[in-house]
């Protein structure tokens, strides 16, 4: 397999979990600030 | 003396035709590509804030003997100060992270991982292009494109593979303008009538705090900067323009970043992009190599989404229309108003134009951080 297409397969291999990874810090993030910092009424 | 006068009027006459002598034939097929990009933004109305400042350039690049390119000219002066230095595409991002709003996203924010499905693309495409011969650099910067998202791509572009930047550019904003057209047939293979039909169920909850958007755009860029520090120009200056419009003290700045900045930068960028489309860097095999993949990266983006939708269907109660999926890649609000529309031409009860467009705001972010992780590993892997 020539050496561009292993570095190709491992930026695949590596790059999928790390960016699901980011967005799932992403998502717990949002959910901890959303429960930190509730919407009061008077805001509307 | 009447020699003399000859001799004169000679050189002035060959000075005068030097132009027309000079001119060859594949400079009128980068004319008349120009003349089509202006024609398409001007009767067609697809991307015409970047497509007239592209096809004018490209038309002035391609003009013999051309003083707007080569050394001294503002068409490679624009190119070294504000393209190859990443400069143009980071402020474009003070602009779109001013128009961004992450509310639906901080209040359903799973609707990111839809976002994340539809950058398998760029991985797909990058080992595509490596196994048709492109260098990991130019291939990376190819696989970019599967995120739709022009400045990303000129981004990762001008780090990695400034030799491709025309087609890139071209393919980037070309491909996000044709997305009505490329999304449709793709969601439609994918999907059976009755999933297109499914209706989603839009759960109003809680507003989200101006605390929590506020803090937000900072944690981000805190969080993405520690983990990836090549991060920080990219979502820092996104992050910057959404702080700017959520912090309700800087009106004046955010809607000059939605405005006159992104504006400015735009025109200077098509322009920039129009100039380096010279016949010489962009008639040849790489170029078309370039727009052939780019259609295939959309295409990969497109069919993640949809695929990682199915599949987290088999996982949940309450179910989500695959279409909703392919909204995740960045081309906003595009992608989003196609799905929808998809939808209802299904059923005319069916309203998924809310689910639509938090999928493709979180596709925005999402295609940044996958931007973002792509440089990090080549980073890390070349040392580049």
């Amino acid at each position: 397999m020539p050496e561009e297409v292993r570095t190709a397969l491992m930026i695949a291999a590596i790059g999928l979990p790390v960016m699901i990874g980011v967005i799932g810090i992403f998502i717990l993030l949002a959910r901890v600030l959303t429960a930190v910092f509730p919407h009061q009424r008077d805001e509307a | 003396m009447r020699k003399v006068v000859i001799t004169y009027m000679g050189e002035i006459i060959g000075g005068l035709l030097a132009g027309i002598i000079a001119l060859t034939w594949q400079q009128v097929v980068m004319w008349t590509l120009g003349l089509s990009l202006i024609y398409l933004a001007v009767k067609k109305n697809y991307e015409p804030l970047l497509l007239v400042p592209i096809g004018f350039g490209a038309v002035m690049a391609n003009i013999p003997l051309s003083g707007a390119v080569g050394e001294g000219g503002p068409l490679t002066l624009l190119l070294q100060v504000g393209v190859l230095t990443e400069l143009f595409p980071i402020l474009i991002f003070i602009g779109v992270g001013a128009m961004c709003d992450f509310g639906p996203l901080l209040k359903n924010p799973e609707v990111m991982l839809l976002g994340a499905a539809a950058q398998v693309g760029i991985f797909a495409t990058i080992i595509v292009a490596t196994l048709l011969g492109f260098p990991i650099a130019q291939a990376t910067a190819i696989g970019i494109l599967g995120t739709a998202d022009g400045p990303t791509t000129l981004y990762v572009a001008s780090l990695y593979a400034p030799e491709i930047l025309a087609p890139l550019a071209l393919a980037a904003y070309s491909y996000m303008a044709l997305t009505p057209l490329i999304m449709p047939p793709i969601i439609k293979a994918l999907t059976t009538v009755s999933e297109r039909k499914l209706r989603m169920h839009y759960h109003s909850g809680p507003e989200v705090s101006r605390t929590a958007k506020l803090v937000f755009p900072l944690c981000v860029v805190i969080v993405a900067g520690v983990i990836a520090p090549v991060a920080v120009p990219l979502v820092g200056f996104l992050m910057l323009g959404n702080f700017l419009r959520e912090s309700g003290v800087t009106d004046r700045l955010s809607q000059s970043a939605q405005n006159e900045l992104i504006n400015v930068v735009t025109l200077l960028l098509g322009l920039t992009i129009g100039g380096t489309m010279t016949a010489n860097n962009f008639l040849n095999v790489t170029s078309l190599g370039v727009m052939m993949l780019g259609l295939g990266a959309m295409t990969f983006a497109t069919a993640g989404g949809i695929i990682i939708a199915k599949i987290l269907n088999l996982f949940r109660q309450e179910k989500i229309n695959p279409m909703v999926g392919a909204a995740g890649i960045s081309a906003f609000p595009m992608a989003g108003r196609v799905v929808a529309k998809m939808a209802l031409a299904e059923d005319k009860q069916n309203y998924l134009l809310m689910h639509a467009m938090s999928v493709n705001i979180s596709g925005q972010l999402c295609s940044i951080v996958a931007g973002v992780v792509v440089i990090a590993i080549i980073k890390a892997l070349l040392g580049a």
